[in-house]
């Protein structure tokens, strides 16, 4: 069974926080990847550059990469 | 390539593995959980090599070079799309976590058949994971094949790769289970990454004269490549959907790979997993893409997509040693998936097959059972791999639309108290069959991919299903009651 957790790191976060937070980053995914499927179709289906579509996905790549790295940073083990 | 090269470069790769596999044994204990799941205490770091090696097989360095060299920078966008759908492991990851320490499981059809109450469940999913997972390995050998008699020009035959990559698979897995598939997983994924990288870097410098170079030529010769539009070319959308959105569910429909959440020693671990593996697939898949754009601007004219890899490696201006290293690498990366499901199979038909036929079997006896099955379940890719059959390929291109079917199973395990196990069944087996049925007839109605009519069709069957049937309430308060309270306390959303 689990123990409490370790004291010198944050307070366990209440429920509701942990709710509010996990519907926020969902937001930011669907946001996320709604742009990965329409923008290069769209806004740059005519830009036949380096800067277009490849630029847009890596970039979209790394914001996502960034987020799950803030979201995994909250996790925290017990002692 | 002479015969003695060839042989001499697999030999030592084979056997600078196995060492790293009988290391590997160091201090194991006994049981299924040692044995399947490194007694849920491995460490972030081989993890995360281990993760990327069995996520990514040949289909990168060949297969989406190849997407690449014909369709584009669809294919970056393609396999990216991919990528971030592993923020479902980090929704589900530590889910899986908890939940498998709790109640021990070892597959991740055991938690189905669990949650849901059902032994049908359990043996159900795991027979569906098996029949689409063997040809999807078939699939892998057959590449394994022609790749090792292509790169050696003929030097190796196509039933020689075979043979050798069956044995080396099983006899990795069977050394000391997911520890040796794991430490020689971390090394061929090393393998794997800087020899592609070197490859690159050689081609692009050498050939085109740097990155700079190979985007200017892109832009002048073959701007199209990179750019995507809704209705034409390759990636049209109804294609870039039908291809991307099954391998966004990838990380948890896949059993091979949902079964390593349950095994870090902590939420930590899990954490140096994850990143590791997003750091490793980004720059693994913009290689791949980078292949692909520089193969079509030093070789035009290909008949076959999956032809760039080998003619790009053929190129006079790569080293021979480095063309060799290559092989080896791209070997290393199917190898790398195959070993891992033959385990996690074989883990399924000890745990939801097995036991559940055989309600007193004891852990020793279920190990044993899993590992006869390693080399059967081989020895079954084998044969299909083979008989070379169409059918095979139709199977291993409906096993990622296939498994997309137990996605809404998964999800209601954790988020949905009235989900049932009829409904699970109902959804597995129609869906299921309706996805291999679109994928064998060639069917796209409305012109969607199979993998959306998948989707859809389990969705709307789960839920419909679920709610004229009676759910466990009991089972599922207590499941989730367990996961929800602990995920508060390691603060994982």
């Amino acid at each position: 069974m689990e123990t409490s957790p370790k004291t010198n790191g944050p307070a366990p976060a209440p429920k509701d926080n942990l709710s509010t937070a996990r519907r926020r980053w969902t937001w930011v995914f669907v946001v996320l990847v709604l742009l990965a499927y329409v923008v290069p179709f769209t806004v740059l289906s005519g830009v036949h550059k380096i800067y277009g579509a490849f630029l847009f996905w890596t970039l979209f790549a790394v914001v996502s990469i960034a987020c799950m790295i803030v979201i995994t940073g909250n996790w925290r083990d017990l002692s | 390539m002479s015969a003695t090269l060839v042989y001499a470069a697999m030999f030592i790769y084979i056997i600078i593995a196995t060492v790293f596999a009988f290391m590997s044994k160091r201090g194991m204990g006994r049981g299924m959980t040692e044995y399947f799941l490194g007694n849920r205490a491995m460490g972030g770091f081989v993890s995360a090599l281990t993760y990327s090696a069995t996520t990514y097989s040949a289909f990168m360095m060949i297969g989406l070079a190849g997407l690449t060299y014909t369709g584009g920078v669809g294919a970056l966008g393609y396999e990216l799309l991919y990528l971030c759908g592993l923020v479902l492991a980090v929704y589900f990851g530590p889910r899986f976590w908890l939940a498998g320490k709790k109640y021990d499981y070892v597959s991740p059809t055991e938690l189905l058949g669990h949650r849901y109450d059902s032994k049908g469940v359990a043996i159900l999913t795991a027979l569906a994971c098996c029949i689409f997972l063997i040809p999807y390995s078939a699939v892998q050998l057959m590449g394994i094949g022609y790749l090792m008699e292509g790169l050696s020009g003929g030097t190796i035959t196509f039933m020689t790769g075979l043979i050798i990559a069956v044995l080396v698979a099983v006899f990795w897995a069977l050394i000391a289970g997911l520890r040796s598939v794991a430490w020689t997983d971390a090394l061929q994924a090393l393998l794997m990454i800087v020899v592609a990288i070197a490859v690159l870097l050689v081609v692009v410098y050498k050939g085109l004269g740097g990155f700079g170079g190979l985007f200017a030529a892109l832009e002048a010769d073959a701007p199209s490549l990179l750019a995507v539009t809704p209705k034409e070319g390759y990636f049209k959308f109804s294609t870039f959907l039908g291809l991307s959105l099954p391998w966004f569910f990838f990380c948890i429909s896949n059993p091979q790979v949902s079964q390593r959440l349950y095994t870090p020693r902590t939420l930590k671990d899990m954490r140096v997993m994850l990143i590791g593996f997003l750091i490793f697939g980004l720059v693994y898949t913009l290689v791949s893409v980078l292949w692909g754009f520089s193969a079509r601007m030093l070789i035009p004219g290909l008949s076959k997509a999956d032809l760039a890899t080998p003619s790009l490696l053929a190129l006079p201006i790569v080293p021979m040693l480095l063309a060799l290293l290559a092989m080896v690498g791209i070997t290393a990366a199917a190898i790398s998936t195959i070993d891992s499901i033959f385990l996690t199979l074989s883990s399924m038909v000890a745990r939801d097959i097995y036991k559940n036929l055989v309600p007193n079997a004891s852990d020793d006896s279920q190990l044993l059972v899993s590992k006869i099955f390693i080399p059967i379940i081989a020895i079954a890719a084998f044969l299909f791999a083979r008989l070379q059959l169409g059918l095979i390929a139709v199977l291993s291109t409906a096993a990622s639309a296939g498994l997309l079917v137990m996605v809404p199973a998964i999800f209601g395990a954790f988020f949905w108290k009235k989900g049932t196990s009829a409904g699970v069944i109902a959804s597995t087996l129609i869906a299921g069959g309706l996805s291999f049925y679109l994928q064998f007839s060639g069917l796209r109605p409305l012109g969607w991919w199979p993998g959306i009519w998948a989707i859809i069709v389990s969705i709307i069957l789960f839920v419909g299903v679920s709610l004229v049937t009676q759910p466990n309430t009991q089972r599922a308060e207590e499941f989730m009651g367990y996961v929800n309270n602990n995920l508060k306390l390691h603060n994982a959303i």
